[in-house]
């Protein structure tokens, strides 16, 4: 099992939880933050005056998966989520010790 | 006194009662007793009364102890989970045996008890000494034993409550939960919160002390009972749904709720909001300082008539805004106006959305205390942060801000897309209303968009430019813009505090800059630049300096300083009909202002005075006063020597200017002249190219033109434009190596035909 961890543009989260539907992901948790990569921040002016965004905001995923879906799920994330600009976000896939889900107390696979 | 049970006699003992009392509580889980409300906790309190009565058979010295049901349990109010209030009333010097055989079961059997022993004595004095403990002693009941002695408590208490008007305590209390919760609560806790069953135990404590002092004392309200008995069956579906006394409302709470209960979620939540609302208005009606100015001593001898309700026929513009602007006073009165019948000719949407609930995790609040509470946000919006403060000022209609505020959710529950229902209702409200055309207009529109900027922030590509141009099309205009921008903010921070946060804030504010840089709106207004500009000048000059810069194109206002407006104020009042021509130092440059009465073909005269003194002009910025006055900025190149055009070379260029508009001098020969004596230095091709193309940011058209450097091309190009009817606003000349790149920015000539002005520039500089 691994958990994948990816940071993507806020407005492409339904594109890329449809994607993740679409190849057999059940689940997914959705936060919203803030960060700086290359991006790096942004500079607007209203009025004459600037406003520094330092930290661009962006959504962080983090989905559950067997190995097989490894594959697949990534694909889908990173099809769904490129616009081809910079900033388009990072995908990270950690391993995982053991997942029980709390309802049945069943454990590994069975519980993602 | 009253008991409220029949006692049982018999086999059963204390433990089977006590069984028994827990499956009736556990039973509710699977079965509801009728409504779920009242008739649930009368089997409670009797399924208790039984047990108490029973185990007080098995206590000693029965004639001098009495058990008597107190608070939540002495008003016959037990929910599953709540407390059981008891106190053992003795007239013994040792109650602890018959207090431990009375508690000690119910303990061992999980119950929560609210417990205390007490003589008649102790009692009045606990009740004297804290108003909780009196009114937890207010309503009682007699459960089992000493009938004597429960009236001698009834005596003392009745003594006590003589002595202590509640209404303060009350009010404070009732104060404390609104400056807690300003505005009701989805996630409301209906035992203590606000809108809830503590505020009606409130008027229960006042009518029974008006009850104990003789005074008359009115019956609780049929609107009252309801809205408790809402409250009540709410409460107990939560104790039964949690197993626990659970008082909030709490979004995860609410399906379960509504099954246990047998409706459905949207109407437990109309039921609690309805309840809540019922509640807080009949408490302001009791209580009407808690929307007046905080009490002084004198005014506790309060005039009960309350707040007097306004019909809606009195109801102008102007004082539904300021009734909006006041907050709790206006919504008390509104709500007043509505349950009067008088607002359902202007806004008859209002009983749709006024107990409607909200049910999703975001919504902090029912759709009216959102309302109210967004137009607080606005309020904030408008006399706080300076960012949003100028925006609000600049916007100029505060009336716009707050009824839009008011009115953006006005759509909710009429079925189809609320935003647009909410638009049409509100145009037809403010119309009715009386509003202004304008403010009309600009509320209709902002509800009708009151969710664009906040979608578009969280669900497009913000760096894709045509998603800002789509935003910008739409909201066609920096007002409705800033307005939805305000409207944004103030709804989304009275949504709740997952629907504002600083992820939220920097992508909403993010699209906004875009959109009003897109309109122009990053340079800073006029007015305020205007106002600096004349701020900062001597007094002697200021009404010189403001009807000048108002009569000034947007253009000069945005370049200059005050420094620079006081100069061309001089040139200007040392012109005597002819023209005038000021020059300073700058660094690597110098600047030289010429100003005329505006005489036609003056400022090909200037290009050709210029050029016939061999003064090269790097940039020219060309400025008409409404009054025809002109006022040109020119950006001039040291000479050939690396030095600044000498006084000299600039008393002949003035000379030759003043000349040429009395008619005493053609420049043109003069320019000729010069040429035919440099034209050795010149290059003999012209490389002429001209472009033509359109500056989005702007609105005006850029030509530029590249060509071989001529002596008096600048002159040519110019007459070549004017006479095509265009107004030069800046040009730049470049001039490197022999070749010149001259780009002009102009405006006006709608007709204009690129190919035909192409070829009227090449015709010119080629003649």
């Amino acid at each position: 099992m691994k958990l994948i961890l990816a940071f993507i543009k806020p407005f492409k989260l339904d594109e890329v939880g449809d994607a993740l539907k679409s190849v057999g992901v059940s689940g997914m948790s959705v936060g919203d933050i803030s960060g700086f990569g290359r991006q790096s921040g942004q500079t607007e002016v209203y009025r004459g005056a600037e406003y520094e965004v330092n930290f661009v905001p962006k959504v962080r995923l983090e989905i559950l998966v067997p190995d097989e879906l490894v594959g697949p799920a990534v694909e889908a994330i990173v099809e769904a989520a490129r616009t081809g600009e910079i900033g388009d976000g990072k995908i990270a896939i950690l391993e995982v010790g053991d997942v029980v889900r709390i309802r049945t107390g069943e454990r590994g696979a069975d519980a993602v | 006194m009253s008991c409220g049970f029949e006692r049982v006699s018999g086999a059963p003992t204390p433990s089977e009662h006590i069984e028994s009392f827990l499956a009736t509580r556990d039973g509710l889980r699977g079965e509801r007793i009728a409504r779920g409300g009242a008739e649930v906790c009368a089997a409670l309190n009797v399924a208790m009364d039984v047990v108490l009565d029973r185990l007080f058979r098995d206590v000693d010295s029965t004639n001098d102890v009495a058990v008597v049901a107190t608070g939540g349990y002495g008003r016959a109010e037990l929910s599953p989970f709540s407390d059981v209030d008891v106190m053992v009333l003795h007239d013994t010097k040792d109650p602890a045996e018959a207090a431990a055989s009375l508690f000690r079961p119910l303990w061992d059997a999980g119950l929560r008890l609210g417990h205390a022993v007490r003589t008649v004595k102790e009692a009045a004095t606990a009740a004297r000494e804290t108003v909780e403990t009196h009114t937890t002693l207010l309503t009682t009941r007699l459960v089992a034993g000493s009938e004597d002695l429960y009236a001698r408590f009834a005596a003392e208490i009745t003594s006590v409550t003589r002595a202590r008007p509640l209404t303060r305590h009350l009010v404070s209390e009732e104060r404390r939960k609104r400056e807690a919760v300003p505005y009701l609560l989805m996630a409301a806790n209906v035992k203590s919160g606000r809108g809830g069953l503590r505020t009606l135990q409130g008027f229960q404590w006042e009518r029974r002390r008006e009850e104990l002092i003789g005074r008359f004392t009115p019956r609780s309200t049929r609107e009252e009972e309801t809205a408790h008995d809402s409250l009540l069956r709410i409460r107990n579906a939560l104790h039964v749904v949690t197993g626990r006394p659970h008082d909030v409302f709490s979004t995860d709470l609410r399906e379960p709720v509504a099954r246990w209960l047998g409706l459905d979620a949207y109407e437990v939540g109309e039921l609690l909001v309805a309840a809540m609302l019922t509640v807080d208005r009949l408490a302001t009606e009791r209580w009407p300082e808690l929307i007046e100015t905080p009490p002084t001593a004198k005014r506790w001898g309060r005039d009960r008539r309350g707040v007097q309700p306004e019909s809606a026929a009195d109801l102008t513009a102007d004082r539904f805004v300021a009734m909006l602007r006041s907050g709790e006073q206006g919504r008390f009165t509104i709500d007043r106006i509505y349950e009067g019948g008088h607002l359902a000719d202007l806004l008859p949407e209002w009983g749709t959305i006024r107990t409607a609930p909200q049910l999703a995790p975001f919504h902090e609040h029912p759709v009216e205390a959102h309302l109210w509470r967004t137009i607080s946000e606005m309020k904030n919006l408008i006399d706080g942060d300076s960012h949003y403060s100028a925006i609000a000022a600049e916007i100029d209609s505060d009336s716009g801000l707050i009824l839009s505020a008011f009115l953006h959710d006005i759509g909710k529950g009429q079925g189809g897309d609320h935003s647009i229902l909410g638009g049409e209702i509100a145009a037809s409200f403010c119309v009715r209303l009386g509003c202004e055309p304008e403010v009309v207009s600009l509320v209709s529109e902002a509800v009708h968009h009151h969710l664009l900027l906040s979608q578009t922030a969280t669900r497009r590509d913000l760096d894709d430019p045509a998603v800002i141009d789509d935003v910008v099309e739409t909201v066609d205009g920096l007002r409705l813009l800033q307005t939805l921008y305000l409207l944004t903010v103030a709804d989304s921070i009275a949504t709740g505090p997952t629907m504002w946060n600083t992820w939220k804030q920097t992508l909403v504010r993010t699209l906004f800059l875009r959109c009003a840089a897109r309109i122009g709106a990053d340079k800073p207004p006029r007015d305020l630049i205007e106002q600096l500009v004349v701020d900062t000048g001597p007094t002697r000059r200021r009404a010189g300096m403001e009807s000048h810069l108002a009569a000034m194109p947007d253009e000069y206002v945005r370049s200059v300083n005050v420094d620079d407006v006081s100069w061309h104020l001089d040139l200007i009042e040392a012109l005597s009909g002819d023209a005038g021509l000021g020059v300073r130092e700058g660094e690597g440059a110098q600047t030289a202002v010429v100003v005329g009465a505006g005489q036609p073909g003056f400022r090909r005269w200037v290009a050709e005075s210029f050029a016939a003194n061999g003064i090269d002009v790097l940039e020219a910025r060309m400025h008409s006063r409404e009054d025809g006055i002109i006022v040109d900025i020119f950006q001039v190149r040291d000479d050939v020597t690396g030095a600044p055009v000498s006084e000299t070379k600039w008393g002949r260029a003035r000379a030759d200017l003043v000349a040429a508009v009395s008619g005493d001098l053609d420049t043109g020969s003069k320019v000729a002249e010069r040429a035919a004596a440099y034209s050795s230095r010149e290059s003999s091709g012209l490389d002429l190219e001209v472009s033509i193309s359109l500056d989005n940011a702007t609105g005006d058209t850029v030509i530029t033109v590249k060509c071989a450097d001529r002596i008096g091309r600048l002159a040519k190009i110019l007459d070549a434009l004017f006479s095509s009817g265009l107004e030069i606003r800046l040009a730049k000349l470049d001039s490197r190596g022999g070749q010149v790149v001259d780009t002009f920015h102009v405006g006006g000539g709608a007709e204009l035909n690129p190919a035909v002005l192409e070829d009227q520039i090449v015709a010119a500089i080629v003649a």
